[in-house]
């Protein structure tokens, strides 16, 4: 496909290359003339992967005022390649916030494939509410009905933007639609974060960013490389990111976010972490006052503890289970204000912001020191201080002056503090000192325990009877209390039972399990099971499976452990829910007589992401093993992704292998299984 | 069940002598409830019984503890739909789902009222729903489409949401005259939570036909109160008791077996069907910009039913239909030209536009609105029936029916149960009921073969294949790789770790495939401290066409089933000389019920092991005791030791 886009390239008239090169000075947008001139040279489908568009050309010039608030002039050429192409751009949609930002479609026109250019009548142009779901803030939507076009047409876009991605209104607006009651959140400052790469190949890319001359910015390119320029520019200092023949992301699954592998520019005004940590205090500090209701709700929950850590835990899970999550907007200030604590308590909901603001107004009024945070759920926070967050939690000063995190958010049915989901997450705590970009903890494996032990019998009919016993912290732990209370309470049994996936036949003969709300101490469950069937054979020999490597609850409690893993390698990194250590501890006893003729090996394996431990010893019609998987990082990078995939190909073996057993032990089985107890140990 | 037809006066004025003192009751509690806004036209505002909980529904996470609804029809066409439920929350479980309801209007015709909206609280306080918890949406089905941009959602998001708060949301859309050629509705009456009390007003001018009817309830009002005032007629139904019906994979579509009402202002399935088909021809006109369409679609085909299948294919590559009701409640439906030129529109718009194609090719062409068997009745039609509407393709053959992006319709085919319903000419209905296949007979997959194991341990032979009805669908099979990836997919189901060398369609017909897959020796099976593992697929070979919900171990609704099928399964394992059998399959013995029967045998003689497995459901409908006993007997033969065969040399 390269080789491709450079013979197109070649290829283009000279007048355009001559047009290049009176550019000189500040890039400048394409002229009409070399936009006609690279539809002509944007080639087909073949030339794409069967992409179904490509944006011939998608530049950006950002004018910023010294207010910090920007104007966007933008220009997208995109070229239909495809049947799906055509399907796909029927109709031209822009989302615009009214508190936020506007934006104004100046001009719309299709390139014929023939040649011919045709305007785009923005009369027909309709605005409705976008979908929204939890979270109402009512965003807006500009429809505009485009004629249909062929594989060959191409459609240019021209869209003017006011305001912020993040950026908040002083007053109402005006009727007009006009910018200047528009503020951005920080006044005099300005940020912004580009991509360039997406799932559309692009040809041509260009984002310049007008700055006033005295007004610094800094900026870092990440995940790639660009071709970056400063120009002098009159009063402006012009900052111009190019980038040519980006081909389109192929996703992988389970892939990091886009924004943590594509190519992308992040710029801000902002000289430091502390003055946007301190900004984000002053703009919410009045937030946080208690009324009697709230106080008489929260001396009521820590009536009794002792301890700090004991009243923070009961009020964050408190927040976390019974203030719901919904969004309702207070208006211009809505994106970046924490509603008032004694607010979010009647309305008993709110979103991430509010139900921290809810957490920190009821710890405040239990005498504890709390601030907001700021993080970005999913995705790397780069170390230039702009907005890149999408998340808001709470944060506790202890009194040696180090600080804690907890959120309330993402703990509904958890024992956890702060989810270790959010495990080396980029924060920002809003304090009236300021603080740094700081990091969450990293977890390690047995954070996040599954620790199970299982008594197993075969009967003389083959029939399998074990009782499995659970302990499960962190991320396991929630996700039992979360599926147990997916269900009505006369529903849970049967649920338990289908997920328990130890055979088809198998059988919940007995339950219990801790209260899902009990977070006094971790997840624990029982499971009494029996499978008919288990053992396949007749007379003097059986085939079975180790009854806990089946994975009981596998699809509850470690889902992304059997993520199929089909490809040899990655581009990108793959995104485990969390780190995991995995412990089985069997006993499997055969009725008298019988002994195992083979058993699973003894393995071990170590990677940078996941290791393996497996041992295993027999003793007469005993069989007893131990196994081990630790995924070490909840981000596995492409180099580690080999390895991983080959840990869990040897804990798949494992589990599939069949163990023999047969009636009536022979010295010779007896010499064999000794040897095998020796190998074992040594190994051990 | 019961179906009252036209209801007219002189039979209300019987059930006004019966019912006075309802009547003189229902009068009243109108009158009341009409104080609270003038466009308020029925509704027994009388707050339930709130102490109502977890003593008396202990099983249950939510309670309806009322739920009023009336549908007035006023004389100049103006149609009002009010509704006002109050739900219980006995824990947080339903929250998500019940906290932030939706209201759909289109905003250019109809008007909101929020009559009440608010919360009580346990302690029996009230908490209204704030203003800035009343916010505007795009619904989700049809957000961003300009034609439907008029349509939005007011989401009224309550407070307050704890344990033991009842949700209080009492609105009414009123929608202009002219808008809806009647009034109707298809209501489930049991909802997932039980329902104390439900309220189902139908208000129209005195005279007005009004054919309704009840199902799936033993212990309905066959009748409803009926009263007059002021011109109009009210018929009411109340219902007690509802039970819950909690969602279980594979029930039957609700309207089979869940309390329902239908009711219509629509005087006839023939002005029903007119109403929809009569748009949508007269839209059907050929165009230049039609003409193109079509002739880029066809490229050089010249033959009717390919043609039809080109056009088809070419407004589901390129063209968006928009399957909402919303995009087509009124009934309107855009010219043909215009909707390709949008390159959007409504199911209707999209049988105009392939109508058109098809006409400007030259052909034929009629349409006709396609019912869901399930949810249609010829006796009440209500719209929420209609599933699609096709174009009648006229050819020497006979009609083919031509779904704008299925394209020609199998009868029977892929496309589950409907009925096809057009204008013949002189205006009588033209009907013609489409049958998924095996929804009647039988459906039959018989595998046989014989596999021989050479002394390496590779597995050879040739498997043969009878399969009918729902088995196979010859439409998914018009290509050599289709073929080939159906016999790699059945050889591997009756011997997992198979390589196929090859294989051969002996006939495939619309009735059925035969087929002979060869089984290569290029591998030999895995071999476990000397055993061969012979794995005889992991589950009978039904459950790749004919799913069962096997992992839940309990069941309260029936099991919905294409149809009835069979499984026969006869294969034989020939090992080499001298070699043994050290654990072969384990049998089942026979099951049988009113359902059909299961077994498997086993037998070896000398070096062949044969195994015979036979399934056999004769009902389309499975009732809870029959699948409980289908569920264990599957299950057993899902299990390791039912399909494992370990051989070894001696």
């Amino acid at each position: 496909m390269k080789l491709k886009i450079a013979a197109r390239w070649l290829a283009l008239p000279i007048a355009v290359l001559a047009a290049s090169v009176a550019l000189a000075g500040a890039p400048k947008p394409a002229t009409p003339d070399q936009i006609v001139e690279m539809i002509k040279a944007a080639g087909n489908a073949e030339d794409y992967g069967n992409a179904a568009t490509v944006y011939v050309l998608d530049e950006a010039d950002v004018y910023v005022q010294t207010s910090g608030l920007a104007t966007t002039e933008s220009c997208q050429v995109e070229k239909i390649l495809t049947d799906e192409g055509v399907k796909a751009t029927s109709v031209l949609r822009l989302d615009y916030d009214p508190d936020t930002y506007r934006v104004t479609i100046k001009s719309v026109c299709i390139h014929r494939k023939n040649g011919d250019i045709e305007d785009v009548p923005l009369s027909r142009m309709v605005t409705q509410p976008t979908r929204q779901w939890l979270i109402f803030w009512g965003g807006q939507q500009y429809v505009l009905p485009i004629p249909r076009l062929q594989v060959g047409d191409a459609l240019e876009v021209r869209v003017s933007k006011i305001g912020f991605n993040i950026a908040y209104l002083g007053e109402q607006p005006d009727s007009a639609g006009g910018a200047a009651e528009l503020q951005p959140p920080m006044p005099g400052h300005w940020h912004e974060t580009t991509l360039f790469q997406g799932h559309t190949p692009i040809i041509r890319k260009r984002y310049s960013v007008h700055m006033p001359k005295d007004m610094p910015v800094q900026y870092e390119v990440c995940n790639g490389t660009l071709k970056t320029s400063l120009w002098f520019d009159g009063d402006r200092h012009v900052y111009t990111f190019e980038a040519d023949d980006v081909p389109a992301i192929d996703g992988e699954p389970h892939m990091v976010s886009l924004d943590d592998c594509a190519t992308k520019v992040v710029m801000a005004t902002v000289p430091d972490w502390q003055t946007k940590s301190r900004w984000f205090w002053q703009a919410n500090k009045d937030q946080f006052k208690a009324d009697a209701a709230v106080q008489a709700k929260v001396d009521e929950l820590i009536k009794g503890l002792k301890t700090d850590k004991e009243k923070i835990a009961a009020l964050n899970h408190w927040v976390a289970d019974n203030i719901r999550y919904y969004g309702t907007s207070r208006g211009p200030r809505e994106g970046f204000t924490l509603h008032r604590g004694i607010e979010t308590y009647c309305d008993r909901g709110g979103v991430c912001k509010d139900k921290a603001g809810m957490l920190i107004t009821m710890l405040r009024a239990a005498g504890i020191e709390a601030y907001p945070a700021l993080t970005m759920a999913g995705s790397r926070v780069e170390d230039i201080p702009a907005d890149q967050f999408n998340h808001t939690v709470t944060v506790v000063r202890n009194q040696d002056g180090t600080f804690d995190i907890y959120d309330p958010t993402w703990i509904p049915l958890s024992r956890e503090m702060w989810s270790s989901r959010e495990a080396l997450q980029g924060l920002v705590y809003g304090t009236p000192e300021g603080q740094t970009l700081t990091l969450s903890p990293y977890y390690p494996p047995d954070y996040n325990l599954l620790s199970a032990t299982a008594e197993s019998r075969i009967d003389t009919e083959g029939k399998l009877a074990t009782t499995i016993n659970m302990h499960l912290k962190g991320y396991p732990g929630t996700y039992l209390r979360r599926n147990i209370e997916r269900y009505s309470k006369p529903q849970q049994r049967g649920a338990i039972e289908a997920a328990v996936n130890i055979a088809p036949t198998a059988k919940l003969d007995d339950v219990s399990f801790t209260d899902p709300y009990d977070y006094s101490q971790d997840a624990r469950i029982r499971l009494g099971v029996s499978a008919a069937r288990f053992a396949g054979g007749s007379g003097d020999l059986w085939a079975l499976h180790m009854p806990l490597m089946t994975h009981p609850l596998e699809s509850w409690l470690i889902p992304d452990l059997a993520y199929p893993l089909k490809e040899d390698s990655r581009k990108y990194g793959m995104r485990m829910r969390a780190t995991r250590l995995v412990q089985y501890d069997e006993k499997l006893t055969l009725p008298d007589g019988w002994t195992f003729a083979h058993v699973p090996e003894t393995q071990t394996f170590d990677s940078p992401s996941a290791s393996l431990k497996y041992s295993t010893e027999v003793e007469g019609n005993t069989l007893t093993y131990h196994f081990e998987f630790a995924v070490k990082k909840h981000l596995i990078p492409p180099e580690d992704y080999a390895q991983y995939k080959k840990a869990i190909e040897m804990m798949n073996d494992i589990a599939g292998d069949w163990v023999f057993c047969r009636r009536g032990a022979t010295a010779e089985n007896r010499g064999q299984q000794a040897s095998r107890k020796d190998a074992a140990n040594q190994a051990g | 069940m019961k179906a009252i037809r036209n209801m007219h006066a002189n039979t209300l004025a019987a059930l006004r002598r019966t019912f006075v003192a309802a009547l003189s009751l229902f009068c009243v509690l109108t009158a009341a409830c009409r104080t609270v806004e003038a466009q308020t036209r029925t509704g027994d505002a009388v707050a339930p019984d709130l102490s109502i909980g977890a003593d008396r529904f202990p099983n249950d996470d939510a309670i309806i503890l009322r739920w009023e609804q009336s549908w007035t029809l006023d004389a100049d066409g103006a149609v009002h739909r009010r509704d006002h439920q109050w739900l219980k929350l006995l824990n947080s479980r339903p929250i998500r789902e019940v906290a932030d309801p939706r209201i759909a209007y289109n905003m250019e015709r109809d008007k909101v009222v929020i009559h009440t909206a608010q919360t009580y609280l346990p302690d029996g306080t009230t908490m209204p729903v704030p203003d800035y918890s009343f916010n505007i949406a795009a619904p989700n089905d049809v957000a961003g489409w300009p034609q439907y941009a008029p349509w939005q959602e007011k989401i009224v998001s309550f407070s307050g949401l704890q344990d033991n708060a009842t949700i209080d949301l009492d609105y009414e859309v009123i929608t202009e005259p002219g808008v809806y050629p009647w009034i109707d509705a298809d209501l489930r009456l049991e909802q997932e939570y039980p329902t104390v009390e439900r309220v189902v007003c139908v208000t129209v001018p005195t005279g007005t036909t009004l054919l309704h009817r009840i199902d799936n309830l033993d212990s309905a009002a066959d009748s409803p109160e009926a009263t007059e005032a002021d011109g109009s007629t009210t018929y009411r139904w109340v219902f007690r008791n509802l039970k819950g019906s909690p969602h279980e994979p594979q029930s039957p579509p609700w309207q089979r077996h869940l309390g329902r009402l239908q009711f219509t202002t629509c005087p006839s399935e023939s002005a029903f069907v007119g109403k929809i088909v009569d748009p949508v021809m007269r839209a059907a006109e050929p165009s230049e910009r039609i003409a193109a369409f079509a002739s880029d679609a066809i490229a050089d085909e010249r033959e009717a039913r390919a043609q039809a299948d080109k056009v088809a294919a070419k407004i589901r590559e390129t063209f968006n239909v928009v399957n909402s009701p919303k995009t087509w409640r009124s009934l309107q439906c855009r010219p043909a030209d215009t909707v390709l030129e949008s390159n959007y529109g409504s199911p209707l718009e999209a049988a105009a536009l392939c109508a058109a194609a098809l006409r400007s090719l030259g052909r034929n062409v009629g349409i006709d609105a396609a019912f869901d068997d399930d949810a249609w009745n010829s006796e009440v039609p209500t719209d929420s029936a209609l599933d699609a509407v096709v174009v009648r393709l006229a050819t020497d053959d006979g009609p083919l029916y031509v779904h704008p992006t299925r394209g020609v319709l199998d009868n029977p085919g892929s496309w589950s149960a409907h009925t096809l319903i057009g204008m013949a000419t002189g205006g009588d209905l033209q009907r013609t009921n489409l049958r998924s296949r095996g929804q009647g007979d039988e459906s039959r997959i018989n595998i046989t073969g014989t596999i021989t194991l050479s002394p390496e341990g590779k597995p050879s032979g040739e498997l043969r294949m009878h399969l009918t009805g729902g088995f196979f669908d010859p439409a998914d099979l018009r290509t050599a790789d289709a073929q080939e990836k159906l016999a790699k997919q059945l050889a591997g189901r009756v011997l997992k770790d198979a390589s196929v060398e090859s294989h051969s369609i002996a006939e495939l017909s619309a009735n059925q495939l035969r087929a002979t897959v060869k089984i290569s020796p290029d591998k030999p099976l895995t071999a476990i401290d000397k055993q061969y593992v012979v794995s005889l697929g992991d589950e009978p070979v039904f459950l790749s066409k004919y799913p069962l919900p096997l992992a839940e171990p309990t069941r309260e609704t029936p099991v919905d089933l294409r149809g009835p099928f069979s499984e026969q399964v006869d294969i034989s394992i020939r090992i080499p000389d001298g070699w043994n059998v050290a654990i072969a399959p384990t049998p089942l013995d026979r099951v049988e019920g009113d359902w059909g029967l299961m077994q498997q045998t086993v037998k070896q003689d000398g070096e062949t092991i044969r195994l015979s497995r036979t399934i056999k459901v004769t009902t389309r409908v499975l009732s809870p005791g029959a699948f409980a006993a289908i569920r264990d007997g599957i299950n057993m033969l899902r299990a390791d030791a039912s399909h494992a065969l370990f051989v070894s040399p001696t």
